[in-house]
């Protein structure tokens, strides 16, 4: 036992980032090629400091990372190591390198496992050295993991996004998909677990009853010929694989790759960060919140640029999904719910509540209020094209930023009162209803189940954006 | 390095019980009025999100620092072991304890005859 870290009090801590959570769910699938069937969990601290611990099988703990006061300890608990490091990536590679030599245990050579820490080295360490010095490669060599920037900081996020686009690829030429998968607590019956077969890919189960704050992985080979997920029966779109990478990914040593988290079968809760989002929710009563997507992100839909649009899928299932201006939204088949928020705009593009492109009254989808207030239909009307209304609206062409959406989707635009004097506040663009679906003078209010109190995120990108359905396809 | 992973039914049991571990350590710690960086403070240990980690059901309490995890949290040492052996290894605890008055769960004991 020696020094105790960071009693003292501090500013709030933060979750873990959605690329920590990636790079962490790496190194799983890394102890998964030494270990077989292990477990990941993310866990908060009452304080708010994350931590992840890695579990084998048998229930045993074999690594537990956490980042206290900007620092990042790693306890590699089968040589009983640890390490306290500036960066993840110091972390991460404490924890490999302890993984090589287990204090002179003999350890039958795997050749697998070599190669896979190999190449994750490699990875990391041609990617932040091209993406943050900008030198050759063959300087790679001096890379120094303890001086990198930390965890925190952009280009270390970007980098981190860009490698875990790479180890996906190489997740699918081993047929594997990797899914993802969230739930909020309490969701443990039915949940579905796979077994693994060495793989490289990662599902998610659903976190542990009981356990607010919780988040499940379990490393796992999929079978290629169970899709990730399905979607509406509609027709679905399927990109093909030679579709265009993501701008940005190109031409740095990495193969580019569309981001989209996907759900597992059962009842998922996903949450995005704060740039844009491609979450697919499969089958299950999914609830999905992509957390906004103003904030500028390195995918951004595909734009490389700021701003950006969530693509938000419910799939299969009575889903609901929180709406905003930046989120463009498909139900999928079931009667879903599209939650909205009755806090008046602050400015004009706020107004805005968002995009559903399947919506369908007649299949049970309805609108909610999301937390208090309400808000009162005053305005119908048609419109030609949801998406252009609101890329006019946002000042921008979120069109092209909908890969999936080929061409225009028609339906209504619905605008509301919220603070009761009869004029319009807010509007929301449903594609495939019409300006008789909401009549005026309807007062839509917060009807539907709580929001779970805690969303658990674990990202883990497909390069598979595939599983939408057709808009314009009618769903049922 | 792969371990012989156990039967599904007995890890399930085993996740079950360190679950029920967890919370019954979270009480403790709560009744004694400390946080979970105050009890890892008295404990000594080297990271205080240990503590939330065994309190979330993963990982043991190890032997070696529970006599002072319990007396941190104002326990009799050897009811606490006791206590968390009937959680990390109940067919251990029923064979030496098995009909005591103080430790019977019925519940418990159910679930592990069947594993």
């Amino acid at each position: 036992m020696g020094e105790i870290l960071a009693f003292s009090p501090r500013p709030p801590a933060s979750d873990w980032s959605p690329n920590e959570r990636g790079l962490l769910m790496l190194l799983t699938q890394q102890l998964s090629s030494s270990y077989g069937e292990v477990d990941g969990v993310f866990g908060q601290t009452d304080s708010g400091d994350p931590w992840y611990v890695v579990t084998d099988a048998n229930q045993d703990v074999l690594v537990h990372i956490a980042r206290i006061d900007g620092q990042f300890v790693v306890h590699d608990a089968a040589v009983d190591m640890f390490h306290q490091v500036g960066s993840l990536w110091g972390a991460l590679r404490q924890v490999l390198s302890s993984g090589e030599d287990h204090g002179g245990v003999v350890v039958a050579f795997n050749p697998s496992s070599r190669e896979a820490q190999s190449f994750l080295s490699l990875v990391i360490a041609v990617g932040l050295y091209l993406e943050l010095r900008g030198l050759d490669l063959g300087e790679a060599g001096r890379l120094n993991f303890e001086t990198l920037p930390r965890a925190d900081d952009a280009a270390i996020e970007g980098v981190a996004s860009k490698l875990i686009a790479a180890l996906n690829l190489e997740a699918d030429r081993t047929q594997g998909h990797a899914t993802l998968g969230a739930a909020g607590a309490g969701e443990i019956q039915g949940q579905a677990s796979v077994k693994p077969e060495g793989g490289k890919a990662v599902v998610v189960e659903s976190p542990m009853e009981g356990l607010p704050g919780l988040a499940v992985l379990k490393t796992a080979h999929l079978n290629a010929s169970e899709p990730a997920s399905s979607s509406s029966s509609g027709g679905p779109t399927q990109p093909s694989a030679d579709q265009p990478s993501t701008p940005g990914l190109e031409g740095q040593g990495f193969a580019g790759a569309k981001y989209a988290m996907i759900g597992t079968a059962g009842n998922d809760v996903m949450k995005g960060g704060p740039g844009a989002d491609t979450i697919h929710g499969g089958a299950g009563d999914d609830y999905i919140d992509g957390g906004g997507a103003g904030g500028g992100n390195l995918t951004a839909a595909g734009t490389g640029q700021g701003g950006g649009i969530d693509r938000l899928d419910g799939g299969a299932g009575n889903d609901r999904i929180v709406m905003n201006a930046r989120v463009v939204a498909s139900g999928g088949t079931g009667a879903d719910t599209f939650l909205i928020s009755a806090t008046p705009p602050a400015a004009k593009a706020d107004a805005l509540l968002g995009v559903v492109l399947d919506y369908s009254a007649a299949k049970g989808d309805h609108l909610a209020v999301l937390g208090k207030g309400q808000v009162t239909v005053v305005t119908t009307a048609s419109v030609n094209d949801v998406l252009a209304v609101q890329g006019a609206t946002l000042g921008e062409a979120t069109a092209g930023q909908v890969a999936d959406v080929t061409h225009a989707v028609a339906g209504a635009r619905v605008g509301f009162d919220i603070d009761g004097d009869g004029r319009e506040d807010v509007f929301i663009l449903l594609g495939g209803a019409s300006a008789t679906t909401f009549s005026v003078g309807t007062t839509i209010a917060n009807d539907h189940a709580a929001a779970p109190t805690e969303v658990p995120l674990v990202g883990q990108p497909s390069t598979d954006i595939g599983h939408f359905a057709d808009p314009t396809t009618p769903v049922r | 390095m792969s371990r012989t992973a156990m039967n599904p039914a007995k890890a399930a049991l085993t996740k079950t019980l360190r679950r029920e571990a967890g919370r019954w350590l979270k009480t403790a710690r709560e009744a004694a009025g400390l946080t979970q960086a105050e009890l890892a403070e008295k404990t000594g240990l080297r990271y205080y999100t240990f503590v939330s980690q065994v309190e979330n059901g993963l990982g043991r309490v190890p032997i070696e620092a529970q006599a002072i995890w319990a007396e941190s949290l104002g326990l009799d040492p050897g009811q606490f072991a006791r206590t968390l052996l009937r959680y990390y290894e109940p067919e251990l605890h029923r064979l030496l304890f098995d009909g005591a008055a103080d430790e019977a769960d019925p519940a418990l004991a159910g679930r592990a005859a069947q594993a």
